[in-house]
C-alpha cells in the first residue's frame, strides 16, 4: 500500500487476531471472533471487545485535536470502523457511540466543558447521545422531555428511550425542550454527568431486547425533576435543534462504515473457496455484490472526506451517504444471502454464524442516526437548488479535489461552517460533467461511453427533481428520486476516485483497465433505470466481460485474505 | 372443519393472554422451543384430516379451502407450518439450527417443501407482517399527524399489500415463477421494515412478531433450491384470480411485476400515485374490517 496511514487500520486488524485460527474446527482460544458469536446469543455487551479497542486507542478518534484526541482526519476514522465492523458491527457501534455522543460537544461547547469531556473520552469513558424519545423518534421538534429553569439552573422531566450506552455512559447529551411551542428553536442541548445527577431524580430504563445488535447496550433514561447546573447548558438556549442536526452530519456520514464492515464480512465468507462457488451463475452474483460494495466505498470514502473538504455541503452529504450506504450493502447482503442457501442463516455455519449475524446487525443501520426516509426526506427540502445546480454542473473545484485525494491529510475540520442547507448543493454530483471529461475518463473509451451515460442519467434527474414542489410531506415519488440521487452520487464519486487516481495504481487487479470502476458503474445503472422508471439496460457484451474478469479477481482476492475493494486491506 | 373453524379456536393472536397468540409464540421462539399449546391444538384439530380426501373419510374438498386452513397456521408461525402442515418433513437427527425457524433443526436432507404450494403459504406471514405495519401507522404520531398520513408510508404500504396480491396471484408452475414469488416476499417485507423503522427490530411489544416472520421466512425460502429462470411475464399470473381482482389492484399487480422483471412500467408517474392510494385504502379498509388481505378477504378474529 502506498498510503502513509494505512498503518493504523493494519496495526488494528492484527490486533483484533487471526480469523482463520480463531474459526479453525477444534480452536480453543478465546479470541474476538468467538466473542462474537457468544455475546450475540447471550447478549452481553463486548466488554472484552471494547477493551481490546481501547487498548489500541479508538476512543482516542472521537475527540478532535485541540482537545488532545486523534481525530483530525475522518477518512482514517471511517477505515478503523470498518476494519472493525468487517468483523463484529455491533462492537464497533458500541464502542463509537462515544463520537456520536460527544459531537454536540465539539459543536457548541464552552472550553471548560469541553475539556470536561474529552479528559473523560480519552480516559475510555463511554458517551451517550439522548435524542430519541418512545413516541417521537427522529421528531426531534416534537419531543417531549422538558428542562425548565430552576434555581439558577434547569430540572429536567421525562424518558429519552432508546439510548445506545443508556446504561454505562459517564456523560450524557440530551435534547430537552425549553419553550413550549414546537418549533426550530423550542430545545436545547444539554450535557449532563451522570454521576453528578440527584438521587432519585431518574431512573435508568431496561435494556431494549432488538432483532439485530443484540449486544448493544440499548436503554434509556426517566428523569423525574432532575437538577442540573446552569454550566450544563451546551451553545445558546433554543439551539439544541441545530446543534443535534449538524452533530447527525457528521455521525450520519461516518456511519457508512457500518455498512461497507457488513458487506465486506458478507462478501469473504461467500467468496472464500467452497462447493457453493461452482453454482451455474454464482461468479457474476459475487461480482455484481463486489461492484455495488466498491460504489458504496467510494461514496462513503468521498464522504468522510468531504467532511473536512467540503463542510458546508454535509446536510446534503451526509444524507445521501446515510441512505446510500446501508442501502446498497442491504442488497449486497440479500443476493449473497439467497446464493448461500441454508448456510446463510446457520448458526454454526461459516465463521462460527457470521453471516446471520451481520445479516440481523446491519437490517439497524438503515434506521439509527436517522432512518432512510428521513433522511431522502431532508433531500427533498433541498431539491430546489440540488436540481438547479446538478444541471449547471458549477462546484467547488478545491473542496471536491480534496474530497477526492484519498490517503493526504486533510485540512483540520472547522465546525463553524457546518450549515443545516447546503448554500453550493454537492459538489460531487454537480462535478460530474468535468470529470466525465477528464482525461483519465477519456483515455478508455469504454469508461467514457459509461460517464457520459451516468451524466446523461444526472441531467434527466435534475429535471424530474425541478418537478417536485415543495411539501412538507413530499409525495412517494420525490423519494425515489432521492434514491436515485444517492446513486448517482455514488457513481460520481466512483468517477472522481479514478481520476484522482486511477494510473499510480495500474498494477493492482482491481485497477487494471478501470476494472472496478467499470463494474461500479454497471452495476449501479440498473437499480437506476429503475428509480427512473426505465427498462432495465440488458447486458452488454462488454458488461458481462467485465463481470467475468471481477469475479476471478474477487475469487482470488478472498481465498488468500487480500483486499476485495479497491480502497480495502487485507484481512 | 374450516379455516374459520381454525382460526375461532386459534382466537385474537394479538391478545397478550392467549395461550396460543403472538406473546406465546414469541415467547416460544425466544426459547428456541415449538409452541407447545399451538401443536396441542393442531392436533386437537386433526389437522392430519384435511389432507385426506371426503371420499376417504377425510376433510379435503379442494385446494383453494386446503390453502385457506394452512395460511391461517403460516400466519401466526410458519414453524407450525412445516412441524404439522405436511409442507415439509421435521427432522430431528442432526441438524442445523437457523436463525430463523427456531426450535426446528433443519436436516441437512432438506425438508420436502413443497415448491408448488409454497410461495402461496407465505402470504400467510406477508399477511401479518402487513397487518403490523397498518398497526403501527395508525397507533403512532409523528410531526403532528398519524404515521399513516405520510404519504411516503402509504405508498409504501400500497406497493407491500400489490406484493401480496401479485404473490396470492401467482401460476405456482409458471417458470421462474417461485423465484420471483421468494424475491417478492422479500422485497415486501423490507417495504414495511422501512415503514416500521426502529420498532422492526423490537423483540418486545406490538411489533414483536415481525421479525421474528421475517427470520422464519427468510430461513424457508433458503431452504429451496435456487434456480436461474428468467420468467415470462404473460405466464405469471391464473387468469381465475386475476380476474378477480378490481382493476387498481391488477394494474398495480402488473406495475410491480414488469418493474421487477426490469421491463417498462405499465404506468405513469400520476397514475402510479393513484393506485398506490387506492391500494393503500384498501388495504386499511381490510386491517380496520379485520379482514384478510388475500383475494378471500375473510373475516378472523382481533
Amino acid at each position: 500500500m502506498n498510503r502513509v496511514s494505512a498503518a493504523p487500520e493494519a496495526v488494528l486488524d492484527a490486533a483484533l487476531g487471526d480469523r482463520a485460527q480463531a474459526t479453525a474446527a477444534g480452536a480453543t482460544t478465546m479470541t474476538t471472533w468467538r466473542w462474537s458469536a457468544d455475546g450475540d446469543r447471550a447478549e452481553a455487551y463486548p466488554s472484552e471487545y471494547s477493551a481490546r479497542l481501547d487498548a489500541f486507542g479508538l476512543h482516542r478518534y472521537y475527540a478532535p485535536p485541540e482537545w488532545g484526541g486523534a481525530s483530525d482526519d475522518h477518512e482514517v476514522m471511517l477505515r478503523l470502523w470498518r476494519t472493525v465492523a468487517r468483523r463484529d458491527l455491533a462492537a464497533t457501534v458500541a464502542h463509537g457511540k462515544t463520537y456520536l455522543g460527544t459531537a454536540p460537544v465539539w459543536i457548541a461547547a464552552q472550553p471548560e466543558q469541553a475539556a470536561t469531556v474529552a479528559a473523560a473520552v480519552l480516559s475510555g469513558a463511554p458517551v451517550g447521545c439522548a435524542l430519541s424519545e418512545p413516541e417521537h423518534g427522529a421528531d426531534l421538534v416534537n419531543g417531549s422531555v422538558t428542562a425548565t429553569a430552576h434555581d439558577g439552573g434547569f430540572r429536567l422531566d421525562g424518558v429519552k428511550w432508546p439510548i445506545n450506552n443508556g446504561t454505562r455512559s459517564t456523560h450524557l447529551t440530551v435534547l430537552a425542550r425549553t419553550a413550549d411551542a414546537s418549533t426550530a428553536r423550542s430545545h436545547s442541548m444539554f450535557l449532563i454527568e451522570r454521576a453528578a445527577l440527584p438521587p432519585g431524580s431518574w431512573r435508568q430504563l431496561p435494556k431494549v431486547h432488538t432483532h439485530g445488535l443484540r449486544t448493544l447496550d440499548l436503554s434509556g433514561i426517566e428523569f423525574s425533576g432532575a437538577r442540573i447546573p446552569a454550566s450544563a447548558l451546551l451553545g445558546a438556549e433554543g439551539t439544541g435543534i441545530e446543534i443535534a442536526l449538524k452533530s447527525l452530519q457528521l455521525t450520519r456520514t461516518m456511519c457508512a462504515a457500518m455498512s461497507l464492515g457488513a458487506a465486506e464480512h458478507a462478501l469473504r465468507l461467500v467468496a472464500e473457496p467452497g462447493p457453493r462457488l461452482d453454482e451455474p451463475g454464482a461468479g457474476h452474483v459475487v461480482a455484481r455484490c463486489a461492484a455495488l460494495l466498491a460504489a458504496a466505498e467510494a461514496a462513503t470514502l468521498v464522504g468522510a472526506r468531504s467532511v473536512h473538504g467540503l463542510t458546508g455541503e454535509l446536510s446534503v452529504t451526509s444524507a445521501v451517504v446515510k441512505s446510500v450506504a446501508p442501502a446498497l450493502a442491504d442488497r449486497v447482503i440479500r443476493e449473497l444471502a439467497e446464493l448461500l442457501g441454508p448456510q446463510a442463516w446457520s448458526m454454526d455455519g461459516p465463521g462460527l454464524g457470521a453471516f446471520q449475524k451481520l445479516a440481523r446487525d446491519h437490517d439497524v443501520v438503515s434506521v439509527f442516526d436517522g432512518s432512510t426516509p428521513v433522511n431522502r426526506a431532508s433531500l427533498i427540502g433541498q431539491f430546489p437548488r440540488l436540481a438547479r445546480r446538478l444541471a449547471s454542473g458549477e462546484h467547488d473545484d478545491d473542496g471536491l479535489a480534496e474530497a477526492a485525494a484519498i490517503g493526504a491529510p486533510p485540512r483540520r475540520l472547522d465546525r463553524a461552517l457546518l450549515s443545516l442547507a447546503s448554500r453550493t448543493g454537492c459538489s460531487v454530483l454537480q462535478g460530474l460533467a468535468d470529470v466525465a471529461a477528464s482525461d483519465p475518463v477519456r483515455a478508455d473509451p469504454g469508461l467514457a461511453r459509461q460517464a457520459a451515460g451516468l451524466h446523461a442519467a444526472a441531467l434527466q434527474l435534475s429535471a424530474l427533481m425541478s418537478q417536485v414542489r415543495p411539501a412538507p410531506r413530499p409525495p412517494m415519488a420525490a423519494y425515489e428520486l432521492a434514491a436515485a440521487y444517492e446513486l448517482c452520487f455514488a457513481g460520481a464519486a466512483c468517477l472522481h476516485l479514478w481520476s484522482a487516481r486511477g494510473s499510480s495504481r495500474v498494477g493492482e487487479p482491481l485497477w487494471q483497465d478501470g476494472l472496478w470502476v467499470r463494474a461500479a458503474l454497471y452495476a449501479l445503472s440498473g437499480p437506476l433505470a429503475e428509480l427512473l422508471g426505465e427498462p432495465r439496460p440488458a447486458p452488454s457484451p462488454d458488461e458481462r466481460r467485465i463481470f467475468g474478469r471481477l469475479s476471478t479477481v474477487i475469487l482470488a482476492a478472498a481465498a488468500d485474505s487480500g483486499p476485495v475493494t479497491p480502497f480495502g486491506t487485507a484481512l | 372443519m374450516s379455516a374459520d373453524k381454525l382460526d375461532e379456536m386459534f382466537g385474537d393472536p394479538w391478545d397478550d393472554g392467549n395461550p396460543v397468540g403472538y406473546a406465546a409464540l414469541l415467547e416460544a421462539d425466544e426459547r428456541a422451543e415449538l409452541p407447545t399449546d399451538a401443536a396441542r391444538l393442531l392436533e386437537d384439530y386433526d389437522l392430519g384430516a384435511e389432507f385426506v380426501p371426503a371420499e376417504r373419510g377425510g376433510r379435503f374438498v379442494g385446494v383453494d379451502e386446503l390453502t385457506a386452513i394452512l395460511r391461517t397456521i403460516w400466519r401466526r408461525d410458519p414453524r407450525l407450518g412445516i412441524a404439522y402442515g405436511h409442507a415439509g418433513s421435521r427432522d430431528t437427527g442432526t441438524g442445523r439450527r437457523l436463525s430463523g425457524l427456531r426450535g426446528l433443526e433443519i436436516g441437512d436432507a432438506e425438508p420436502a417443501l413443497d415448491a408448488v404450494f409454497l410461495p402461496s403459504l407465505l402470504v400467510g406471514p406477508l399477511d401479518t407482517a402487513l397487518r403490523t405495519g397498518l398497526a403501527n401507522s395508525f397507533d403512532r404520531r409523528l410531526y403532528g399527524a398519524t404515521v399513516a398520513d405520510i404519504p411516503f408510508v402509504r405508498a409504501t404500504i400500497a406497493r407491500a399489500y400489490a406484493d401480496l396480491l401479485a404473490i396470492d396471484a401467482l401460476a405456482p408452475e409458471a417458470p421462474g415463477a417461485e423465484r420471483l414469488a421468494y424475491r417478492m416476499l422479500l422485497e415486501a417485507f423490507s417495504c414495511i421494515r422501512e415503514v416500521l423503522g426502529a420498532r422492526a427490530l423490537l423483540r418486545s411489544g406490538p411489533t414483536a412478531i415481525f421479525q421474528k416472520l421475517a427470520r422464519d421466512v427468510a430461513a424457508v425460502i433458503s431452504l429451496r433450491p435456487r434456480k436461474h429462470v428468467d420468467p415470462e411475464i404473460r405466464e405469471l399470473l391464473r387468469p381465475e384470480h386475476a380476474a378477480k381482482l378490481a382493476e387498481p389492484e391488477l394494474l398495480a399487480v402488473r406495475d410491480r411485476l414488469t418493474r421487477r422483471l426490469g421491463e417498462a412500467p405499465v404506468l405513469t408517474p400520476a397514475e402510479r400515485e393513484d393506485v398506490d392510494q387506492q391500494l393503500f385504502d384498501t388495504a386499511a379498509a381490510r386491517y380496520h374490517d379485520r379482514r384478510l388481505f388475500d383475494s378471500t378477504a375473510r373475516r378472523i378474529p382481533g
